[in-house]
């Protein structure tokens, strides 16, 4: 079986396509609570929440550049 | 018995928990003998106490007195050898009797805790009160209302301590309920549900038939009123403290439908009504052949509802979700729900399983199964208030009064159910007692 090597420049993308997902998740709460003009203690109290919208994000930018991968390869095949 | 327990804490701590304490001894003036100048005063003070009557009731205070410094037992009198002999194991340099009139000449006893049968409550009360004793007796006051007067009139008279057993006065959770009904936050009380569903016989274990009635007094009538006096009581005392009102007049229901095999003769199942001037009605309802729904009381008010004896409050207009979750629920809404073409004409209005608010942050709560007492309920602080009022002399202000009105409430509804008629409040049992001031 092939062993699967993740080089520390790849760790450090993934790190901060992450980071760049938990900021956005942070805004958007900030987002719901002036829109749904709640209470400012959800800034710390609603971090799990937070953090799964981040979880979500950064799958999604997997499912993305999976896909973008996936495409630019079978581009390549047919030249 | 399920008992969810709190960190065992002091009972002053949790009033300074729940609020401004100054402020809740105002509203709630039976609890400045607990207050802290006051317990500073009973410093290295002893309340010398005899115990009348050693059953499983007794022992429940004898194990809470031996736990307050203030407190002392002397005496221990009981005509049933059995029971002084367990109560003896406790206290081993009490003294024993076995009549309750030479604990009264005995001139080292200062107070007595009375827990013996209802039949018996009103006379060893009022001649321990003219004994000079303080005196607790255990609810349910008395087993007429003409012995609850005469108890009322004979403390009056004395100018002794009288305390009747009514806990819920003493727990930091109905204290704290209480406060916010009286403070408007309910908005306005629109209604009382008092319930208490157990499934079990009631009955304890007898060791000879000839004790039948000695140790299964609560299944007689000629000894007690049943469900009304031994369980009643407790509740209904909630419709005085929370509308500061008397019913006007009573209606109700009860009858012998399950255990009806065992020659008891007081009612297994009760429903009654209690209706206010103002048209607020409080209800009681209880059947001992099925426990579903456990035990509570709870007021219904416009703006929202306490369940008191879960220490919890629903707002009618619940709290909104955080923002993050209302926005995940939105889109969530907008992906899933199918597109409808007419509204539905008819919701189906049933109750909301909302988990509410607890009144206080830690709520020690019981479901009401155990016929002796919960830890936690508030016993403990109403005997430690006992022995603190025995060791000054001074009564408590609305004590009596609260108690007094709980057992008349619970014999006009049985009044009610035995005449099936509707009973008005009688005037002759009105006593000088102003709500407003409470």
């Amino acid at each position: 079986m092939k062993e699967i090597k993740i080089t520390v420049g790849r760790q450090k993308t993934e790190l901060k396509i992450f980071c760049v997902c938990f900021v956005c998740a942070f805004i958007l709460n900030i987002v719901s609570i002036i829109v749904y003009q709640t209470e400012w203690k959800e800034l710390y109290s609603q971090l799990f929440w937070v953090l799964a919208f981040a979880c979500l994000m950064y799958g999604l930018t997997i499912v993305g550049r999976v896909l973008f991968y996936l495409i630019k390869t079978l581009f390549k095949g047919h030249h | 018995m399920t008992v969810k327990t709190m960190p065992r804490r002091d009972f002053l701590k949790n009033l300074g928990m729940i609020g401004g304490s100054g402020l809740l001894m105002t509203s709630f003036p039976w609890l400045q003998t607990l207050s802290a100048s006051n317990q500073k005063e009973l410093e290295g003070e002893k309340a010398r106490i005899a115990i009348i009557g050693t059953g499983s009731r007794g022992k429940f205070h004898i194990n809470n007195l031996l736990q307050i410094p203030n407190a002392d037992i002397v005496a221990l009198c009981d005509d049933y050898k059995p029971h002084l002999d367990e109560a003896a194991a406790l206290c081993p340099k009490a003294k024993l009797y076995s009549d309750y009139r030479d604990v009264l000449s005995s001139s080292e006893v200062q107070g007595v805790l009375i827990a013996v049968p209802l039949y018996e409550h009103a006379r060893i009360t009022i001649d321990s009160l003219l004994a000079g004793k303080h005196v607790f007796c255990e609810k349910s006051m008395a087993k007429t209302l003409d012995e609850c007067k005469a108890m009322y009139e004979t403390y009056k008279q004395s100018g002794k301590v009288l305390f009747i057993g009514q806990q819920r006065l003493f727990d930091p959770k109905y204290i704290k309920a209480l406060d916010m009904v009286h403070s408007g936050q309910l908005g306005e009380i629109v209604g009382l549900r008092n319930f208490w569903y157990r499934n079990n016989d009631w009955r304890r274990p007898v060791p000879d038939p000839s004790l039948e009635e000695k140790i299964n007094w609560r299944l007689y009538r000629k000894y007690s009123c049943g469900l009304m006096t031994e369980l009643a009581t407790h509740q209904l005392q909630i419709g005085t403290w929370a509308l500061k009102a008397l019913p006007d007049y009573v209606m109700g229901s009860g009858d012998l439908i399950f255990w009806k095999d065992d020659n008891r003769d007081v009612y297994d199942s009760v429903s009654v009504i209690y209706h206010y001037p103002n048209g607020v009605k409080m209800t009681f309802d209880s059947i001992i052949s099925n426990k579903k729904y456990g035990m509570d009381e709870q007021i219904l008010g416009h703006k929202g509802t306490l369940e008191l004896a879960q220490g919890r409050y629903f707002p009618e207009e619940p709290k909104p979700a955080p923002g993050i979750q209302q926005l995940v629920n939105q889109i969530e809404h907008k992906i899933f729900d199918n597109v409808s073409f007419a509204g539905p004409s008819w919701v189906p209005e049933t109750a909301s399983n909302t988990k509410g608010e607890l009144v206080i942050d830690h709520v020690q709560t019981h479901d009401g199964s155990n016929t002796t007492g919960a830890a936690g309920d508030g016993s403990e602080e109403l005997v430690a208030a006992f022995c603190s009022s025995v060791i000054t002399g001074k009564p408590v202000p609305y004590l009596v009064e609260e108690a007094y009105y709980s057992s008349v409430l619970a014999l006009l509804g049985l009044q009610a159910m035995d005449e099936h008629r509707i009973v008005e409040f009688p005037e002759e049992y009105k006593i000088p007692y102003n709500f407003m001031n409470v």
